[in-house]
């Protein structure tokens, strides 16, 4: 009889443990789904797929007015434009998140595209625009939730050489090492460590750079980022250039070519064979 | 014989006056003989040359001789050889003389279908050296329409018989057709009696089957939904969620071609 009471207790306890968790709305299922399909695209290089998948999620979204899935379905689309090449239509998309009213879109999100609003006007050599954008999403990343607060200060970096203050730039790349050190992300901190060794080749201290570029090496290695690695192994062989050592310098040059050969890297290419 | 010593002053001088006349029209005779000669080639001097040929047909004495369409000499005579061949004798005209070279060659041959027969004689070589006479020139016959039909009839006959094999093959391929078309009638009447059974099937059994079919994936997805929401096995199955692209710091504006991950 006991173990027939403890039987129902035990059911009883795994049912109410059992609870359904909440059933998702059938719009934001779909819209799900499509942006799914847009990263599916985007990773196999399918632009015009992609573009049409992530719009289709902003109709989605737009349409049960779902502020998160509208940010996030904008950020995608003005990626998409931008790798297509479309400035103008990425900044509007950014836009559309940046500006006042309607419909609330989460503040990281508005932070994440200033940031990447930032990173459009450092490509277009706007670097006044650059610096302003930066502060506004610096301004909108106070949340606990912000993943752009790893990226920033590794753009500060870039527009600091670009403005050629190197002591600036290596504070900044330094700050970006920490953050992305302590959030793990081996993507960004490579970067931070590339910049590091950017700074150190302006300042003339080559073997300084070798260092910070293989230690950036071995992350992206690690991350499997062939483009990032193509930039490692191309620093490195230009500051090994630079301190005099040819063979080594050619072989890293060899390197990076063939890397850069296997995903069509025209530019990389180029580089590495210039270097040899 | 007064008759004859007429004193008409007319007569006087007569038998003069007849000699005259008659001395002027043996010169006019002569001239118009000379005339003709001269048209005629015939005081025009010539060279002898000879073939040798199997039989004289078509071959006759006073036939003309042509180089490139123009008369230059005759066939003189034709005479039997030893060896019971026929020796044409030809005379051309001295001044043609210097394009009947030793590799010049001579053909009978008809001038049109039914034009006279001659012997054309093909130029030599300019290395090659005239021809001297009573020398002998190569010599070929055209064949005639009698031997190009025989010919021809020697080649044509072998298609004639191919041709007579496979009409009888596709008498007998016909003679079988009747038969084969009931067979495909039969097969065709077959088939479209499938046809109507798979349509009746289709439009009432198959629908049916295809909703059942529907009802149970959709009675099973409930099923497994509610399986995949219940602990623990929830807590294994991650939700899907709508993430953003990456865009790191250090991207450039023409990134490369993302590695397949």
């Amino acid at each position: 009889m006991n173990r027939v009471i403890c039987g129902v207790f035990v059911a009883t306890l795994l049912a109410a443990c059992g609870s359904a968790p909440p059933v998702r709305p059938a719009t934001e299922e779909a819209a799900i789904q499509w942006n799914q399909r847009g990263q599916e695209a985007y990773r196999h290089g399918e632009m015009q797929q992609a573009l049409a998948a992530y719009e289709e999620a902003l109709r989605l979204y737009s349409s049960v007015e779902q502020g998160e899935g509208i940010g996030i379905a904008l950020l995608n689309v003005s990626t998409v434009y931008r790798r297509l090449g479309d400035r103008a239509a990425a900044v509007k998309a950014l836009d559309r998140i940046l500006a006042g009213g309607g419909i609330a879109i989460p503040t990281h999100y508005r932070a994440e595209a200033a940031y990447r609003r930032a990173h459009l006007d450092f490509e277009a050599g706007d670097i006044a625009g650059t610096s302003a954008w930066i502060e506004r999403a610096q301004a909108l990343c106070t949340e606990t939730i912000c993943d752009a607060v790893g990226r920033l200060p590794n753009l500060k970096a870039r527009v600091a050489l670009a403005r050629d203050d190197i002591s600036a730039a290596e504070a900044e790349a330094r700050r970006g090492l920490d953050v992305n050190r302590r959030r793990g992300d081996a993507l960004e901190e490579a970067n931070s460590l590339r910049l590091l060794a950017d700074a150190a080749v302006r300042r003339g201290q080559h073997p300084q750079a070798v260092a910070f570029y293989e230690q950036a090496l071995a992350l992206d290695k690690g991350a499997a980022e062939p483009g990032k690695i193509v930039l490692d192994l191309l620093g490195t062989s230009r500051s090994l250039a630079a301190q005099g050592k040819v063979t080594e310098a050619a072989d890293y040059a060899e390197r990076a070519r063939r890397v850069a050969e296997s995903i069509d890297d025209s530019q990389g290419e180029k580089e590495a064979r210039s270097l040899k | 014989m007064a008759i004859l010593q007429d004193d008409d002053a007319r007569f006087r001088y007569l038998s003069r006056k007849i000699g005259i006349f008659l001395l002027v029209a043996a010169a006019g005779i002569v001239l118009t003989l000379v005339s003709i000669g001269l048209r005629q080639e015939l005081f025009a001097p010539r060279t002898r040359i000879f073939f040798v040929t199997d039989s004289g047909r078509d071959i006759a004495p006073g036939m003309s001789v042509k180089l490139s369409g123009f008369n230059i000499g005759k066939v003189k005579r034709l005479a039997f050889t030893e060896q019971a061949t026929v020796k044409v004798i030809l005379e051309v005209n001295d001044e043609y003389m210097k394009w009947v070279r030793k590799d010049s060659k001579a053909r009978l041959l008809k001038e049109g279908v039914i034009g006279d027969t001659v012997i054309e004689v093909a130029p030599g070589s300019e290395q090659s050296p005239a021809l001297a006479k009573d020398s002998e020139i190569a010599f070929e016959r055209e064949l005639g329409i009698g031997q190009l039909i025989d010919e021809l009839y020697a080649e044509v006959r072998p298609l004639i018989q191919d041709l007579r094999s496979v009409v009888r093959r596709a008498d007998t391929l016909l003679a079988g057709l009747p038969a084969t078309r009931e067979r495909l009638d039969a097969v065709l009447a077959s088939a479209q009696r499938n046809f109507e059974n798979l349509e009746k099937v289709t439009a009432t059994e198959l629908p049916a089957a295809v909703r059942g079919g529907r009802e149970v994936v959709e009675s099973s997805k409930k099923v497994v939904d509610s399986v995949s929401r219940t602990w623990p096995v929830s807590n294994n199955i991650e939700q899907p969620k709508a993430g953003v692209l990456p865009l790191d710091s250090y991207g450039s504006a023409a990134p490369a071609r993302a590695a397949p991950k």
